[in-house]
């Protein structure tokens, strides 16, 4: 490993440490949102109305989900990208 | 935008509920509604009217209103944030360029998919925005319309007492297609224009969808059944209405539950270093021979791995180590 790594591996840890963060927490921004349904206050019981919030409920309900979902597994590539670099750096005795 | 407020529905209601009695009163025609105790019609037949008024009311407009831009805000973090995308794209464009091996390739393609994920989030985080809109549309729509027919239905019940000549008049009845000619607008936008698509223009298409309806009646009894008949068919449109949208809605999201989200665990891609399969040979530098550096680079992973388990980390840290 005599040319050692440290160029290249800076390059796996501005993605790792900044860059995967970055989109983990943009996907996470609209889930608050998302999760804060519409529903009306209302004077009595309308039933279609109730229904449509219901579907409404489910769309973003699914949305927060996915969202969540996905930025776990943006933040879990971080954390094994991290480490790719962190054991290329020891091979370069930098470690 | 500007709509009828709750306020204003209600005091309509109460007027027509005064003038309606007045009207049965004067032509002598006792009110006498079917399971209601007598010394309660009067209260009765206002609370029914005010009930018909609340329909209406469930629906806020200003809530409604809220809930869009919040939405949008949410989806325009996606497309407005300069960062989260484009360093995705270097990131692909980096790794790509400078990386080799099936799990660097992997990795190249996460990136890119997180890109491809936060643009299908986005239009459907547009969807749910449109389905709010159409939602406030209906609302806006039916609050004007219902408004328009008890004051209509109140100015006829007023002439009927007076005896005076009987107006011509008219209101316009909320057709039940009125959703479907808003959402069929919305649908036909590409998922890059839903985002900027105006509400304005739905609540045009949803406003035209109407039809001009007479208030009518030869007499006093004549008077109550044509109020009775007309409400009945503005409600019925305003839950077909309704029901629309909530299958539209619905149908948004039975598509999103058949989209995968296109992101994979690493451990599954070759890219966990703690696994025994992760490889050299898989993520390399395209100037450094796997030949050359994979026993290398196995030996310290392997090391790396015992100092984790071990925890020579921490007594390290702890200055034991």
């Amino acid at each position: 490993m005599s040319e050692g790594f440290q160029t290249n591996v800076g390059e796996l840890e501005k993605i790792a440490n900044t860059w995967l963060p970055n989109a983990a927490n943009a996907l996470r921004v609209p889930i608050a949102v998302l999760q804060d349904h519409t529903r009306t206050q209302r004077p009595q019981e309308v039933p279609a109305v109730s229904a449509v919030e219901r579907a409404y409920g489910l769309l973003t309900e699914r949305l927060a989900g996915r969202l969540t979902r996905g930025a776990e597994l943006v933040d879990e590539t971080a954390v094994s990208l991290r480490e790719i670099a962190t054991l290329y750096r020891r091979v370069d005795g930098q470690g | 935008m500007t709509w009828v407020s709750n306020e204003t529905l209600s005091l309509a209601a109460d007027e027509l509920g005064d003038v309606m009695l007045s009207m049965l009163s004067v032509a002598g025609i006792p009110i006498d509604i079917p399971g209601i105790p007598d010394q309660e019609d009067v209260t009765a037949m206002k609370g029914f009217i005010l009930a018909d008024a609340m329909d209406y009311m469930a629906l806020d407009p200003a809530r409604l209103e809220q809930e869009y831009n919040d939405i949008l805000a949410a989806s325009r973090h996606f497309t407005e944030n300069p960062d989260a995308k484009s360093q995705m794209n270097t990131a692909n464009a980096e790794i790509a360029a400078n990386w080799v091996g099936t799990a660097s390739d992997a990795f190249a393609l996460q990136v890119q998919n997180v890109v491809a994920f936060m643009e299908n989030e986005e239009t459907y985080m547009w969807y749910a925005a449109q389905g709010v809109s159409m939602m406030y549309a209906l609302a806006i729509q039916f609050r004007a319309a219902f408004h328009e027919l008890v004051v209509k239905s109140t100015e006829l019940c007023r002439a009927l007492i007076s005896k005076a000549v009987i107006p011509t008049l008219q209101w316009d009845i909320v057709l039940t297609e009125a959703a479907k000619a808003g959402l069929d607008l919305v649908t036909m936008q590409s998922a890059k224009d839903l985002a900027k698509w105006a509400v304005g223009k739905l609540l045009e298409t949803v406003g035209a969808q109407t039809k001009s309806d007479p208030v009518a009646a030869a007499d006093e009894l004549a008077a109550l059944n044509d109020y009775i008949d007309s409400r009945d068919r503005l409600k019925n449109s305003f839950e077909a209405n309704l029901d629309e949208v909530r299958r539209w809605i619905m149908n948004r999201a039975g598509d999103l539950e058949d989209v995968a989200i296109p992101l994979k665990e690493p451990v599954k891609v070759g890219m966990d270093v703690d696994s025994p399969n992760f490889s050299y040979d898989d993520f390399y530098y395209n100037d450094h021979d796997p030949n050359v550096y994979a026993p290398e680079v196995e030996r310290e992973r392997t090391k790396y791995i015992e100092e984790k388990s071990n925890g020579l980390i921490a007594q390290r840290l702890r200055g034991e180590g």
